[in-house]
């Protein structure tokens, strides 16, 4: 169990304590509709499963009769007469001689159970299928209905909870719909089974031993009105142990740190303990209504008994078998049949609270998972939504407001445009909006005002798929998945070849590291690609951007910890990167930001400036004084000169003004990415490589 | 697996007593449930006795032994209802009697397996809460909590179900066999032929369907994995519109997983039905065989029938049998999962030869201090030597990853120190009793953590040894500034916090876990990156505070901010573990190093959000 799962659990005790909703249950029902034939199938075979299941009792109660000669029955005139079928009538049958009839008996036993056998495996197999397929596609609808969800939806759920929706709550419904259902049919069908047999066979006395039902019910009544409160309590004491361990579990530093061991144990004795009363005395309902049940079923036996007894010598005196049959008295066939109907009755009962608890179990994953599927989709195509083709590059916002959360904006007004080709560096402080911007380009979320345009159009206007298709995202946070290099460049796209990747990889410089793994290309990446470095993952995400060839370019310019080196080598592939597209940088490097054909300074959810480096500085405004002060800062250090052609962050506060020092020494890696540019240009031919 | 079944059922010797009489009562209860059929057995004789005249038409004769043992004419034609009723009165008693035992029986083994998983339990939880925090840097709360729920309950199963239902089981094979052995041993032979095949039978196709579960259980994992990636991934996914591959990839993986799932199912659902044909076989002997037995007159139809009665009788803890496996080998596993936490030594515990201190005054020196957290890691500390006087106040900042909140736990501790490189008031901090380290330094964790309890139970958390005074946990909420926010709610001091109850904002939070530290008037004051989520105003009002307080008190303080920490004696910057300068505020803003620089940033970022 994960902690997510555990998180989750707690939160929803509360859906747990719920019981029987008809609505959901029909909802999830629904999904067997596309599967009709197996449903009719299978419930066909239920049907003859416990018609064929009823049978032993009236085949025993008719074999005592027939062929020990104890009586004339009902059960015995059935059997007879369907032997009689193959063996030349009822009368025939009784003619034969003991050994015969038992003989016939045993044949018909073993065919009856051979005949069980087989159609409960195949009906097994038939159920499990048809729950499987269900499985599958309640599973894949929740798996592409996440996907279709706007990011938001990701970042309002923790994953471990989204994977538990689509793994274990899936999973208790495979238990309901192979399992559960089936037996619940079964026994329905079982128990109205047995009372018909009951009834066939003798009404009068199936009258006797049905009259203990009633004295069950209230029983069993009873037993679940104590029980529920019983259990609640016990649920309720087994939640609070439970948070109260997990409570302290996570909290571990602190107890040991305020030495509070010795208080939580004796906390957990009393808590404990309580958990431990409340199971008791939920194992004592238990406990007391099986032998309170098992004695009522008893009764019923007894009551057979007696009045089998009283029946008999109803007319005291008869003794030869004709005299008994002339007063209606019941054969002993009748009774050995009676005697087995009785402990096999029972069964199905008690069968169906289990399952039921299942199902129970399953409506709490059902509402789960439909609380998912609920989810609306905010961020869809338009109706007539246009397929783009290949962006010219031309973004541009209009007057964009935007919020999060409501009354909370993030964007207030912003509008500004950049050409085909060209580059825009954002810079800011810590929540100003650089990333919101980016959302809103890619279309992760809609704007709550104005418009932000690609080419020209509302990017509401373009298909979704086609528009992100145009533009690719280097985040901040490569993330990687577990899979070969190979896969983890060209993501899912199937037309990428090993060789555009292997391009890609050359041009951004990531070949040299990749070249050097085991498998190379197939190497596998672990899961969030822990055995790459910073600086690798980069790389990794700057081939990944570049082999989908994009028009419109948005990178979220690392502040992680990068050794020198490889400081180098992103700079110059983010030069050869940001060529022939548009870019749009969340620059925290000044090299990138003075690089950059228009600088976009983003403060408190508004544009305050725009322009190239040299016209922000002289404005005199909000960028020149960040610069300055930067540059101020550094002035005092004697030994690394003059700042202006180094490397400093400028947007991130909090991470490594350490690293900004050693970086300012770096210096000219612009100067090499030119040169790796010039370098490779005349060799290159991958179809990748922007013109 | 025998040696491991007797190092499970070792556990119960504790509770000997409740599972001994558990075991007695079950011992009635098996005898009397084996009784039962008997009942009917010479209810059946004596009506086919009374009613064919003695001379049945097939099958022995035999009266019940009843007739002979009851006062003539209570059975038989002339007496009421041919004395049936008294049979049928016999076979409820016999019933509920052995209801009577049955529930007592029940819950003598609750009794035992109850006391028994509620003190694994609490040693288990004990155990845990001693664990170094090393431990728990590696171990997921998740996991323990699966352990101290999921693995207990299993073993609880074991002792409990799975004790009960194979001593049962064990009774009936003895006691049931010897009644049908009575009644006729040939028949016995015979209807017992195909029972032996069960347990065979079942545990060939219990192996066989458990590879293939492993195997669907691997693509589960898979499935999980995918998952999992692709819902962490979603903005990658998103950014390259790859929603449509994610989901073929998914449904190959589901289509495997269903795959698997039917071959499983294939094999899975054979097991009942093949079952209750091999019992039905088993039947059918009886059948063929017991009629002719009847038919020849060795048997007489009561006889035959009851046999029937305890052939139901035995498939119920043949199939029991294979449930006993299963929970046996759960207990197995969870036990074994426990065990090694369980046998996992609380590392931090007092020195051997402890140093003779009560009190502490708050000295504290690093001599050389190097600290790793695996044997290959980097070293998080490297070579500190540095020492801070009694009623000092020091300051340390750094970047991430610097060591500061490492060097913190250093005092506590919470990581345990080389010998040699620690010393309180002059004793290797080894050599302090953990009870006075942990009682006489407060601690302000980053991470604020609180309990869900009251809010002045919170703030009393640190006191020991006697109540904490109430309006001294007030006066100490007041001078971390938290009073107001307290107040404001309508419990004021009573209020509940966490799940529950009222959830705190981080500053509160941190606020009143500052309040705590100090309320238990330490020696050593700990503060790490704790006032983050303050705003700087109060902040100040909170150091200028904490001052007065602290006058006669050492406190180390970590912090981001240069405002926190200007004020301090001595201000250590720690980068990788060692110490890149050191001075005060003065200083170090003069020598122009990563400390100035960290100045004029928030200088800068201060400016900015005044704009």
């Amino acid at each position: 169990m994960s902690d997510d799962q555990f998180e989750d659990d707690l939160l929803e005790e509360r859906i747990k304590t719920k019981t029987w909703d008809p609505v959901l249950l029909r909802r999830m029902l629904l999904y067997a509709r596309r599967y009709v034939g197996l449903v009719f199938a299978g419930s066909a075979l239920v049907m003859v499963s416990s018609f064929l299941a009823v049978m032993p009792p009236l085949f025993i109660g008719a074999l005592v009769d027939i062929v020990f000669n104890t009586g004339i029955s009902r059960p015995g005139d059935y059997v007879a007469s369907f032997l009689g079928v193959f063996l030349g009538g009822a009368e025939a049958v009784r003619a034969l001689s003991p050994g015969d009839k038992l003989i016939c008996f045993g044949v018909l036993f073993l065919l009856l159970r051979m005949g069980t056998f087989f159609i409960d495996w195949g009906n097994g197999y038939l159920l499990n299928t048809l729950g499987q397929k269900i499985l599958y596609d309640i599973r894949m609808e929740l798996f592409s209905h996440m996907h279709s969800l706007s990011l938001s939806f990701f970042h309002r759920n923790p994953v471990g909870r989204l994977v538990n929706r689509t793994t274990n709550d899936v999973g208790s419904l495979e238990k309901m719909f192979s399992v559960a259902l089936v037996t619940v049919l079964k026994d329905c069908f079982m128990l109205t089974g047995i009372v018909t047999m009951l009834f066939i066979i003798d009404p009068l006395l199936a009258v006797v031993v049905l009259s203990v039902i009633p004295f069950m019910v209230i029983a069993a009544l009873v037993f679940r009105k104590y029980s529920r409160v019983a259990y609640r309590k016990w649920y309720t004491a087994q939640s609070r142990l439970n948070s109260f361990m997990a409570e302290s579990m996570s909290g571990v530093r602190v107890v040991q740190l305020f030495h509070k061991e010795k208080r939580n144990d004796e906390a957990y004795e009393r808590i404990g303990n309580d958990f431990r009363y409340n199971f008791l005395v939920q194992r004592k309902a238990w406990a007391f209504f099986r032998p309170v049940a098992t004695t009522l079923s008893a009764a019923g036996i007894g009551l057979v008994l007696w009045f089998v007894g009283g029946a008999v010598f109803k007319g005291r005196g008869l003794s030869t078998e004709a005299e008994l049959t002339a007063v209606g008295a019941i054969s002993v066939g009748v009774l050995v049949a009676y005697l087995q109907y009785a402990e096999l009755f029972f069964n199905p009962i008690r069968d169906l609270t289990e399952k039921l608890d299942v199902i129970v179990g399953a409506m709490t994953s059902g509402e789960r998972i439909f609380t998912i599927l609920d989810e609306k989709r905010d961020i869809v195509d338009r109706e007539n939504a246009i397929l783009p083709g290949r962006f010219e590059g031309a973004v541009a916002f209009d007057d964009v407001h935007f919020e999060y959360k409501p009354s909370e904006p993030v964007l207030r007004g912003v509008s500004f445009e950049v050409k085909p080709g060209q580059s825009a560096a954002i810079v800011g402080h810590t929540g100003a909006g650089k990333t919101t911007i980016i959302n809103l380009i890619c279309r992760f979320y809609d704007v709550n005002g104005g418009r932000v345009l690609v080419d020209g159009k509302d990017v509401r206007d373009y298909q979704m798929a086609g528009l992100r298709r145009n533009i690719a995202v280097v985040h901040q946070d490569v993330f990687l998945f577990a899979g070969t290099i190979f896969d983890n460049i060209r993501l899912g796209e199937e037309s990428i070849t090993l060789e555009q990747v292997k391009a890609a990889c050359e041009y951004v410089g990531a070949n040299r590291f990749i070249e050097k793994l085991p498998g190379g290309y197939d190497a596998k990446v672990e899961e969030g690609g822990k055995t790459f470095s910073a600086g690798e993952r980069q790389l990794l995400s700057f081939a990944r951007a570049l082999v989908f060839n994009p028009s419109v370019l948005i990178l979220d310019e690392a502040t992680s910890s990068i050794d020198t080196h490889t400081e180098e080598m992103i700079q110059a592939a983010m030069v050869k990167l940001t060529k022939g597209r548009t870019s749009i940088i969340i620059a925290h490097r000044l090299s990138t930001i003075q690089r950059a054909n228009k600088i976009l300074v983003m403060h408190k959810g508004k544009l305050a400036e725009q322009g190239n480096h040299q016209q922000l500085l002289a404005q005199k405004g909000i960028y020149h004084r960040l610069y300055q002060l930067q540059y101020s800062a550094l002035e005092d250090t004697p030994k690394e000169g003059p700042a202006v052609n180094g490397e400093v962050p400028l947007g991130a506060v909090s991470s490594g003004a350490m690293r900004s020092l050693a970086a300012v020494t770096r210096g000219k890696a612009a100067d090499i990415a030119e040169q790796a540019v010039a370098e490779k240009r005349g060799s290159d031919r991958s179809p990748v490589v922007p013109g | 697996m025998l040696r491991d079944l007797f190092h499970l059922l070792r556990y119960i010797k504790p509770y000997w007593r409740p599972y001994l009489w558990g075991t007695l009562m079950l011992l009635v209860v098996d005898a009397l449930d084996t009784f039962a059929p008997k009942v009917v057995m010479w209810a059946v004789d004596h009506l086919i006795y009374v009613t064919q005249g003695g001379k049945p038409a097939v099958g022995k004769v035999e009266d019940s032994p009843l007739t002979s043992l009851m006062p003539e004419g209570f059975f038989g034609a002339g007496a009421f209802m041919g004395g049936m009723w008294f049979y049928g009165l016999l076979f409820v008693a016999v019933v509920a009697v052995n209801g009577f035992f049955r529930y007592h029986m029940s819950m003598q083994y609750s009794y035992g397996a109850v006391d028994l998983s509620h003190e694994l339990r609490g040693r288990f939880f004990s155990h845990v809460q001693r664990l170094p925090a090393k431990y728990h840097d590696k171990s997921k709360i998740g996991e323990m909590m699966t352990l101290a729920t999921a693995d207990i309950n299993a073993s609880r199963e074991f002792f409990w179900v799975g004790v009960l239902i194979g001593i049962d089981t064990l009774f009936y094979f003895i006691m049931v066999p010897i009644y049908m052995g009575l009644i006729s041993w040939k028949l016995l032979l015979a209807s017992l032929c195909t029972l032996p095949l069960i347990p065979l039978i079942v545990w060939l196709l219990t192996s066989r369907v458990e590879k293939r579960y492993d195997e669907l259980q691997q693509q589960y994992d898979l499935l999980a994995e995918r998952a999992r990636e692709s819902y962490a991934g979603a903005k990658v996914i998103k950014s390259f519109a790859q929603e449509g591959s994610e989901v073929k990839t998914f449904a190959r993986l589901a289509r495997e997983y269903q795959k698997r799932a039917l071959k499983l199912a294939w094999l899975d659902s054979l097991e009942q039905p093949l079952l209750v044909l091999l019992l039905a076989l088993a039947d059918l002997a009886m059948v063929v065989y017991g009629g002719w037995l009847v038919i020849d007159g060795e048997l007489s139809v009561g006889q035959f029938s009851a046999f029937f009665m305890y052939l139901i009788k035995l498939s119920g803890p043949m199939v029991g049998m294979g449930w006993v496996v299963t929970l046996y080998q759960r207990a197995n596993v969870s036990m074994k999962r426990i065990e090694a936490v369980l046998k996992t030594p609380p590392d931090i515990v007092d020195s051997a030869t402890p140093a003779n201190v009560t009190r502490l005054s708050g000295g504290v020196e690093f001599r050389n201090l190097s600290f790793k957290f695996f044997d290959n890691a980097r070293p998080a500390l490297d070579g500190l030597s540095f020492s801070v006087e009694p009623g000092k106040t020091l300051a340390i900042v750094g970047p991430v990853g610097s060591g500061k909140s490492t060097l913190l736990n250093m005092i506590t501790r919470l990581y345990d120190p080389p010998r040699g490189t620690v010393f309180i008031d002059g004793h290797d901090v080894k050599d302090v009793p953990l009870e006075v380290l942990r009682t006489q330094i407060g601690t302000v964790p980053q991470e604020t953590f609180l309990f869900s309890e009251t809010i002045l139970q919170n703030l009393g958390l640190g006191v020991h040894g006697q109540t904490p005074d109430p309006e001294w946990l007030k006066q100490c909420a007041r001078l971390a500034q938290v009073e107001p926010d307290i107040l404001a709610f309508p419990k004021q001091y009573e209020t509940m916090l966490g799940e529950k109850g009222v959830n705190l904002s981080g500053g509160q939070k941190q606020r009143v876990a500052i309040a705590r530290a100090v309320a238990r008037k330490p020696a050593i004051l700990l503060l790490d990156d704790c006032l983050s989520a303050v705003d700087t105003q109060t902040e100040e009002a909170i150091l200028s505070g904490l001052k007065e307080v602290m006058k006669e008190r050492t406190t180390l303080i970590v912090s981001h901010r240069v405002s926190t920490v200007e004020h301090a004696d001595e201000i250590i910057v720690l980068n990788e573990g060692k110490v890149a300068e050191r001075g005060t505020h003065e200083q170090l803003l003069k020598k122009g190093g990563y400390y100035a620089e960290l100045h004029a940033k928030q200088q800068l970022e201060a400016e900015l959000s005044a704009s």
